[in-house]
């Protein structure tokens, strides 16, 4: 073993020495050294910070801090050289808020609670006083790497739970041990409208009396200990509740609250607590503030926005066309087969009537219609949030709450298009959250002294095709990896799809199987299905899309939609099928033999 | 203590929130059914910055009011339900038979459109109630039909009364003796709930008196549900109590008294009939449905003439809905009192007016077309007790909140960008009229679901 081990550092170390640096930097070893700490990212545009980009720039970095950024940086012996030429250098992101480095708490049993009108305080949900580093244990959650693929160097990470989880600390992205990623400990308290199970505060009106009872308690506590610190003398020993000790700082203005507050509703009650109880704010994951954009502004909270975005909407008037080439598609089919008819037998016919039963579902009502419109709308409004808050000058940063991993950069691209500028993008997810969180000194800009989180893209950022090439995080490269092309030949090919499959879907107690009828490629595919319940009695499928392999289409029986969506490799395919609030069934299918 | 809490509390919300919006209408050549002043005929009604300022004929107001031709028309003030709970996301926090510590007002929906639905129905103002788990429930809303806000802030009706909501019965003994087995599992239990309560609240009003005045120098541990509950003994919370059987109308009476408790308006009251005279003696309230019973065990004995008894008995009494449907034709519900129990025109009209208000402690403001009052009026197509009547107008602070004639379509106002359009899920997640033990079930007895318990008051 021990052998072995050397045998393979000597092999990065010489592999290192010959210049091809990528497979050290694969290692995921937490113990294993670097061969040199020394990094050189040479002749690059360098975006420093928000508004200012610097072209021909170099960037020394040494022992994990950026050392140097400049033009004409000598190279030392020992460096990496990175080429960065027409490459593009920004800071790493920090993500103001997340529970990114936690592992998901499982659902355990849940335990019987002898008094649910007062039951212990953990159950309750109420752990002011525990911490990040308790939450992660010394194993950090895959979920942190996620992010850091993304190009996020740091992230306040806040624990999971209920009404009063416990205590946010910043920590890097770096791959190190959990206990020497911390770069700074304890700086928050989080919050949120969380009700407990089956116990009290089982509502948000109890969260929200809970809360008061909590911070009220807190403050008394606080005043007597320190009476008491004064001059015990006749004095009742005072008691110690771990639950209000943690909230000390809280009451006395030292740590801001984060409070979750995605929701219009959950803005409000955070507000009318603060007004009541006067501590510091952070409206945090806020994905619907704008309606309440005067109150927010007055109240002079930082914020937080969500990364998360409602699902985008494709533009109205595409699809139209498509919908209007699809008609005209079908009815060229119908003549076609017209002539064939003669040739067919009855069960065909039967099908042609079926089809041409379903045709009229295609003409939108005025009523639906309005309702899109009205649905648009709204969509439109929680994308152009960031540009609205933007505009107010309200300062704010960005937290991956609720995001999920793939849809991220995706949505920072729509708020752009949304109207939100580069720099106000850039600021939310760099400079804002460094100041918010006290860490400018280390972290937010491309400069001398920070440290070492960066990433570097082929293209500008915000350019819809950019890719992060490099990561350097804590002074460590992480080289991206090029994703596993899937079995798809090429983005701009279509996949041959047409034919005719055979599908299962399991389903609690029973399954269901049939026949999907896929014609047509590319932007003109056509699915239809029919059930176990009427084989032969085809559905035409509406919604279609493919992406890449992944093909996604809506079926109506008997008015319930099923959201299909499946991936196609080969001759099989597998994927769930979402059958509104019932849940979603996982699907399988193979091609029949023609 | 929480009196003072509370009204710092208003002085910074005095600050933050911008004056409620009003406006200024003038109402031509109606019907005015004024409800404390008789009907005047072909009589205008000037609203100015939201409140009324002048009843009479031939009334003029500068060009930038807004002029209402009613002609043909009958005004009446903005009804007022007293037992509702729409406008609410949350109504039962149901872990503890006392839950005085919660606040209904902390859960408001501005964004329901059921209030909207109720303005068709000329309702301008309604109580949000918590609902009936436990014997002391949560602190109530007294709300103002002011639709097409955000802020719930907007909602509240200024200094009003606080209330709270109080339960007897097998609600509580339901949710807490037999769901869990603790007291109360009967109706001694409810009783002594009750007792037990109000003496806590009274050792915990002397603890904290001792250590206000120096006495001791420990401070005694804060609890808001005790802070309610010493309010309720200090006069300052009206309760408003969940009660069928006539037996325990009387035993909350003697509880009250024996505390020295005297603001009370009952619920539901299915037996008030029955103890007419002694609610009229106490003082105590009485809001009612007009025919509605057998829904369970303890409210089979009732009768349609309920509120007719207890209005010939001296009982201020009025109709509610404890329904989104029902709020919308209240007005039908109070003219079936005429039906059984022969009541004049304005004594119907005062079951949903002047009364309701009465007991929510807002009769001085709202409730009657008087000058001064506040400019809250629903304007009917016809005589609002005949079954001809059709709403037209609602109008709240002077502002034009329901008409008929611009009536759009789509009144919501928080919409879901991910909105399915799925006429199948309409009927599952149909909302239940029914809400007192909403929270109840799903939260405490079938897990994770989110249907309701349906028809159970």
């Amino acid at each position: 073993m021990i052998t072995n081990i050397s045998c393979r550092r000597l092999l990065w170390m010489m592999v290192a020495i010959f210049g091809s640096f990528q497979f050290a930097l694969s290692q995921n070893s937490n113990d294993a050294k670097e061969v040199t700490t020394t990094y050189y990212v040479k002749n690059a545009f360098v975006v420093q910070k928000p508004g200012t980009v610097l072209s021909n720039t170099s960037i020394l970095i040494k022992d994990g801090m950026i050392k140097s950024v400049g033009p004409n940086i000598p190279i030392p012996f020992d460096a990496e050289v990175i080429d960065a030429d027409s490459m593009y250098v920004y800071a790493g992101f920090i993500d103001a808020c997340s529970h990114a480095g936690i592992a998901k708490i499982e659902n355990k049993e849940r335990p019987k609670v002898t008094n649910p009108g007062n039951p212990p305080k953990d159950l309750a949900g109420i752990t002011p006083q525990y911490t990040v580093r308790k939450a992660i244990g010394d194993k950090l959650d895959k979920s942190m790497g996620e992010l850091r693929k993304l190009g996020f160097g740091f992230v306040h990470v806040v624990p999971r739970g209920r009404m009063l989880p416990g205590q946010g600390s910043v920590l890097s992205t770096g791959d190190l041990k959990p206990s020497n990623s911390i770069i700074k400990e304890n700086i928050s308290e989080f919050a949120q409208f969380k009700p407990a199970r089956r116990m009290f505060p089982a509502t948000t009106i109890g969260v929200m009396s809970q809360f008061r009872d909590l911070i009220k308690n807190a403050t008394f506590s606080n005043n007597y200990k320190a009476s008491y610190a004064l001059n015990p003398n006749g004095l009742e020993r005072p008691t110690r509740s771990e639950e209000l000790a943690a909230l000390y700082p809280v009451v006395e203005k030292k740590m801001p609250v984060f409070f979750y507050t995605p929701k219009v509703k959950d803005v409000n009650r955070a507000l009318i607590l603060q007004k009541e109880l006067g501590y510091n704010m952070v409206l945090t994951g806020v994905r619907q503030g704008w309606p309440l954009m005067s109150s927010i502004s007055a109240t002079r909270n930082p914020v937080v926005l969500s990364l998360k975005l409602p699902e985008e909407i494709k533009d109205e008037k595409k699809d139209d066309d498509k919908e209007d080439g699809k008609v005209e598609g079908d009815k060229k089919v119908k003549e076609d087969e017209e002539v064939k008819k003669g040739e067919k037998g009855e069960k065909d016919e039967k099908k042609e009537k079926a089809k041409k039963k379903k045709k009229p579902k295609k003409e939108e009502d005025p009523e639906t219609k309005m309702l899109k419109e009205r649905k648009k709308k709204s969509h439109d409004e929680y994308v152009s949030q960031a540009a609205v808050f933007e505009k107010q000058r309200i300062n704010f940063s960005f937290s991956t709450l609720d995001a999920k991993t793939k849809d991220i950069r995706n949505n920072i691209l729509r708020m752009v298009k949304g109207g939100l500028s580069e720099n106000g993008a850039l600021a939310a997810l760099t400079t804002n959250p460094a100041s918010l969180l006290g860490i400018s000194a280390m972290a937010g800009t491309v400069e001398q002294g920070k440290i070492a989180n960066i990433f570097i893209t082929d293209k500008p950022y915000f350019e819809e095709k950019s890719k992060i090439k490099y990561l350097i995080i804590d002074g460590n490269v992480k080289h991206i990896k090029e994703e596993k092309k899937k079995k798809k030949k090429g983005d701009g090919e279509k996949v041959e799809l047409a034919g005719i499959w055979s599908y299962e879907v399991e389903m609690p107690g029973q399954s269901q199987s049939g026949t999907m009828i896929i014609k047509g490629s590319g932007d003109n595919l056509e699915v239809s299905t029919d059930t176990s319940d009427e084989p032969g009695d085809f559905i035409d499928g509406t919604n279609v899309s493919l992406d890449g392999s992944e093909l996604s289409f809506d079926i109506i029986v008997d008015g319930m939609t099923y959201s299909i969506s499946v991936e196609f490799d080969g001759e099989a395919f597998e994927g769930t099928v979402a059958l509104g609030e019932f849940g979603s069934f996982p699907m399988t299918g193979s091609k029949k033999p023609e | 203590m929480k009196k003072y809490i509370l009204s710092l509390c208003a002085m910074m919300v005095a600050f933050m929130v911008t004056a409620q919006e009003t406006g200024s209408i003038l109402i031509k050549n109606g019907t005015v059914l004024t409800i404390t002043d008789g009907i005047k005929e072909n009589t205008d009604v000037l609203i100015k910055n939201g409140k009324i300022s002048k009843i009479g004929k031939n009334l003029s107001a500068d060009r930038s009011t807004q002029t209402v031709d009613a002609t043909g028309q009958f005004v009446m003030p903005g009804i007022v339900d007293a037992h509702s709970h729409i406008a609410l996301e949350t109504v039962n926090e149901a872990t503890n038979p006392v839950t005085s510590e919660v606040f209904v007002g902390d859960g408001l929906d501005p964004q329901d459109v059921a209030i909207y639905r109720a303005l068709a129905g000329g309702v301008t103002i309604s109580h949000a109630m918590h609902g009936s788990a436990n014997a002391i429930g949560g602190e109530c809303e007294t709300i103002k039909h002011r639709y097409g806000t955000w802020d719930p802030d907007d909602l509240r009706m200024e200094n009003a009364p606080r209330t709270i909501k109080f339960a007897l019965g097998e609600n509580p003994i339901r949710v807490h003796g037999e769901g869990r087995n603790i007291t109360p599992s009967t109706r001694m239990g409810v009783e002594q709930v009750f007792r037990s309560a109000f003496s806590e609240a009274q050792l915990y009003k002397k603890a904290w008196g001792d250590f206000n005045s120096k006495k001791t120098r420990t401070p005694p541990h804060y609890s808001r549900r005790m802070e309610t509950l010493v309010d309720i003994l200090d006069g300052e919370i009206i309760i408003h109590c969940h009660s069928y059987r006539a037996d325990e109308l009387l035993m909350l009476m003697n509880v009250l008294e024996d505390y020295g408790v005297s603001r009370l308006c009952f619920q539901h009251v299915n037996e008030g009939f029955k103890v007419a005279p002694e609610l009229a003696k106490f003082g105590a309230g009485a809001s009612v449905f007009s025919d509605w019973w057998a829904y369970k065990f303890e409210v089979y004995y009732s009768t349609a003439y309920n509120a007719a008894i207890l209005v010939r008995n001296g009982v201020v009494t009025s109709i509610n809905s404890d329904s989104g449907e029902l709020i919308r034709h209240l007005y039908h519900e109070a003219a079936k009192t005429q039906r059984y129990g022969d009541l004049t025109d304005n004594e119907a009209l005062r079951l949903i007016t002047i009364n309701p208000a009465t007991q929510l402690g807002i009769g001085d403001r709202v409730g009657s077309i008087e000058k001064g009052k506040d400019g809250d009026i629903a304007i009917f197509s016809a005589h609002p007790l005949s079954v001809y009547a059709i709403p037209q107008m609602t109008i709240v602070d002077g502002i034009v909140k329901f008409d008929l004639k611009n009536d759009p379509q789509d009144m919501r106002i928080d919409i879901d960008p991910e909105e399915k359009f799925d006429d199948s899920f309409i009927n599952l997640n149909a909302e239940d009229e029914e809400r007192c033990m909403q929270d109840v079930y799903s939260e405490l007895f079938l897990g994770e679901t989110n249907s309701h318990a349906g028809h159970r008051h």
